[in-house]
């Protein structure tokens, strides 16, 4: 991408080392994978996962014009994730007659901890991870998307809240109820 | 550091806020340490295990989103493929109904001619000798007055 020399701060993000919004090709090619996880675990619908992150790159691609470069682009796009995440959360509570139809994507099976473990210290890890998946459905949407965003996509606290459109401080109070929540729905396993 | 590290205290250290003596308390506890060990060991295990599964779903998804992207050469092209048609329709609508009316034209002819046929008296071979004996009210009547 060649950086627009109108936009100052345009050219700041094209000189770090992710592509600026202009190369969009190379922009979904980094962050789709991102934005797919994202949508995966928040949602746990693989169809509603995949219409989620093409609405996210959509948005930004008829957007991007307004990309001023105030955060990164992951925060800018996580931004529209969320923003979708939450139309989505609020539209399936409408619906109430799809609750049912619609089964939750669970972890897969086959995935195995990474370490050398033995098969039992395998098994109680696999079986943790489990009790926190199910724990993390329970947690409100915004202490789910903070414990996600914290847990998954490893963002540090000052790029959720710039994400979330929130304080910092608020981001801590989710994080802390979402931990404490899924620490007593666990109990002893963590 | 008084005593071992409370619940709280253990979601914060896993939220990353750790203070010099809880961290203290925790290198030198057994117990403590293997508590936020354990808490640390679940949600890197977590993460791992979310990026791993959807990993296995995400792959060629971009193929799809950048269809959606440049989404808008493909709307000129139906533009372009409406203009198209709306030029075309009205030609094609006014040759058919040029060969429509060519047809009607075509069937009436036809339909005389069969008319013309079907009306005969007698044979087409006949029909000079008819007309030699045809009647003539004109000339009938002329004999009569000379009676």
């Amino acid at each position: 991408m060649e950086p627009s020399a109108a936009c100052p701060r345009m050219v700041a993000a094209a000189d770090m080392e992710n592509p600026g919004v202009q190369d969009f090709d190379a922009v979904v090619r980094l962050y789709w994978p991102r934005i797919f996880r994202f949508t995966l675990a928040s949602s746990r619908d693989r169809d509603a996962a995949e219409t989620l992150t093409q609405e996210c790159f959509l948005r930004a691609y008829r957007g991007r014009e307004r990309f001023r470069g105030d955060s990164s682009l992951q925060t800018w796009l996580m931004q529209i994730a969320i923003n979708l995440v939450r139309d989505y959360a609020r539209r399936r509570r409408l619906q109430f007659w799809r609750r049912a139809e619609l089964a939750d994507a669970d972890l897969r099976a086959d995935w195995i901890p990474d370490g050398e473990l033995s098969p039992e210290a395998r098994a109680l890890v696999k079986e943790r991870v489990s009790a926190v998946w199910l724990a993390v459905k329970k947690l409100s949407e915004r202490q789910r998307t903070v414990f996600l965003l914290r847990f998954v996509e490893e963002m540090a606290l000052f790029e959720i809240a710039e994400a979330t459109g929130t304080r910092i401080g608020t981001v801590k109070a989710h994080l802390f109820r979402a931990l404490q929540s899924i620490r007593e729905q666990v109990g002893e396993k963590i | 550091m008084n005593g071992h590290l409370s619940s709280e205290q253990i979601s914060r250290w896993a939220m990353g806020e750790r203070g010099a003596a809880e961290a203290e308390h925790v290198g030198a506890c057994a117990e403590c340490g293997a508590k936020v060990a354990r808490i640390e060991t679940v949600l890197a295990h977590f993460g791992g295990a979310v990026r791993d599964w959807s990993s296995g779903w995400a792959s060629g998804q971009e193929a799809l989103l950048l269809r959606g992207a440049t989404r808008e050469p493909a709307r000129w092209l139906l533009a372009a493929a409406a203009i198209v048609t709306l030029v075309l329709v009205p030609v094609y609508w006014d040759a058919r109904q040029r060969k429509r009316a060519e047809e009607v034209a075509a069937d009436a002819v036809l339909m005389e001619r069969v008319d013309r046929a079907v009306s005969r008296t007698v044979p087409e071979t006949m029909e000079p000798l008819i007309e030699l004996v045809s009647y003539e009210p004109g000339i009938a009547e002329k004999s009569e007055e000379k009676r």
